[in-house]
């Protein structure tokens, strides 16, 4: 077929891959919260007393080689969000999604640590990361590590992952819809959840900078 | 027995190559869409409206998307089939690395009969309702949506040139 550079070192990967893999990233916690956040259209109300379960928590790799946990980030909001790189099918949109969040920011992005953290640490690498966030804002930051460290990080934010192998299946398309991102107040406590496709980056930059001005005032 | 039979076809199902896959989905009845603004390789600004009259195959599109990237030659190739006053395909890049990166990959794979257009990406996905790339939008004459199909596809297959050929036909005799 045709040769395809650049990425071209991730074609192996796909001839290995056949049958492709797809991941489902299913954030129960997040529909849990959301519905928690946006009731209206639930005649039962689900009322949640008490702390969050979903904390940021984690020892990973960040895209630049460091080990990092979320300690790392104590004087920013955490704006984290779970994804991967390698898409033979369909490809999420959500970093884009981020990196306007980020423009419309501006200054008060200093303010937050947008972190991508992949679900597929086998193939996005700390150098995959690297190469990938770059296309997309100077600001965000890629995380990585081992298996065992990324299902813990998706753990404290209970969400769900599982490899598939169905390359037909709709899952390709709900893959696409997973675009939970997850503000996190700067001691890693849950803050609020927002939705890809529901609302707006102009929307979510607001929710943001409330925030920010508000810690600035007290 | 039965269950033999199910675990067959859901074995087939696991490994349907891109080539058996069914044409484009169309709507039960077309609608209407916005147009994101978008400019061409020189900076015109454009709309959807600027193609009226033709249909038009809008493949939405980045230069880090893998699946784009492999399915770029195959609309390369429709266009030079069908491309003229009836059938226009605009490969729409939402890439924020912008002209260069387009222009490159463009080059590297010696593309020959498409056009560059570029637009910002969170208007694109906004207005078109876009969350996972490619996704490709067939557009009658009179700019209304009458397919999509989400994810990749072999653009100049038998099945969707026939396909192609059928919209222009009926869109040209209301």
């Amino acid at each position: 077929m045709n040769n395809i550079p650049k990425i071209n070192r991730l074609k192996p990967l796909r001839h290995l891959a056949w049958g492709a893999l797809a991941i489902v990233v299913a954030a129960s916690a997040g529909h849990l919260a959301w519905r928690t956040l946006y009731p209206s259209t639930e005649p039962a109300r689900v009322v949640v007393t008490g702390e969050a379960l979903i904390k940021s928590q984690f020892s990973l790799i960040d895209h630049t080689g460091q080990r990092v946990s979320e300690l790392d980030y104590r004087d920013r909001w955490q704006l984290v969000f779970f994804g991967f790189t390698y898409c033979p099918d369909i490809c999420p949109t959500t970093l884009s999604y981020v990196a306007n969040i980020l423009d419309l920011l501006g200054g008060d992005a200093d303010h937050v640590a947008p972190l991508f953290i992949t679900v597929d640490p086998a193939r996005d690498t700390q150098e995959v990361m690297a190469e990938y966030v770059s296309v997309f804002h100077p600001q965000l930051i890629g995380l990585t590590g081992t298996e065992a460290e990324v299902a813990s990080a998706a753990q404290s934010f209970r969400v769900f992952f599982e490899k598939r192998t169905d390359e037909t299946a709709p899952d390709g398309y709900l893959m696409a819809h997973s675009g939970y991102i997850y503000l996190m107040t700067p001691d890693g406590k849950y803050e609020a959840i927002f939705l890809e496709g529901r609302e707006t980056p102009e929307t979510v930059a607001e929710q943001i900078q409330l925030r920010i001005e508000k810690e600035n005032r007290s | 027995m039965n269950r033999r039979f199910l675990l067959a076809a859901a074995l087939a199902s696991l490994a349907t190559p891109l080539a058996a896959r069914p044409a484009m989905p169309l709507h039960d009845a077309p609608r209407r869409i916005p147009s994101p603004p978008f400019s061409d390789g020189e900076g015109r600004k454009l709309t959807l409206d600027n193609f009226r009259g033709k249909v038009v195959l809008l493949n939405i599109w980045a230069t880090w998307c893998i699946p784009c990237r492999e399915e770029m030659p195959t609309l390369d190739r429709l266009q030079g089939q069908l491309g003229g006053d009836d059938f226009h395909v605009v490969a729409l890049s939402i890439d924020r690395a912008g002209l260069p990166a387009i222009r490159k990959f463009y080059q590297e794979i010696g593309i020959q009969n498409l056009t560059i257009y570029l637009a910002e990406d969170i208007r694109v996905q906004f207005a078109l309702a876009v969350q996972g790339l490619p996704t490709t939008l067939l557009i009658g004459r009179d700019g209304d949506e009458l397919g999509r199909l989400v994810g990749p596809a072999e653009w100049d297959s038998r099945k969707m040139i026939s396909l192609f050929e059928t919209v222009i036909a009926e869109e040209r005799n209301p």
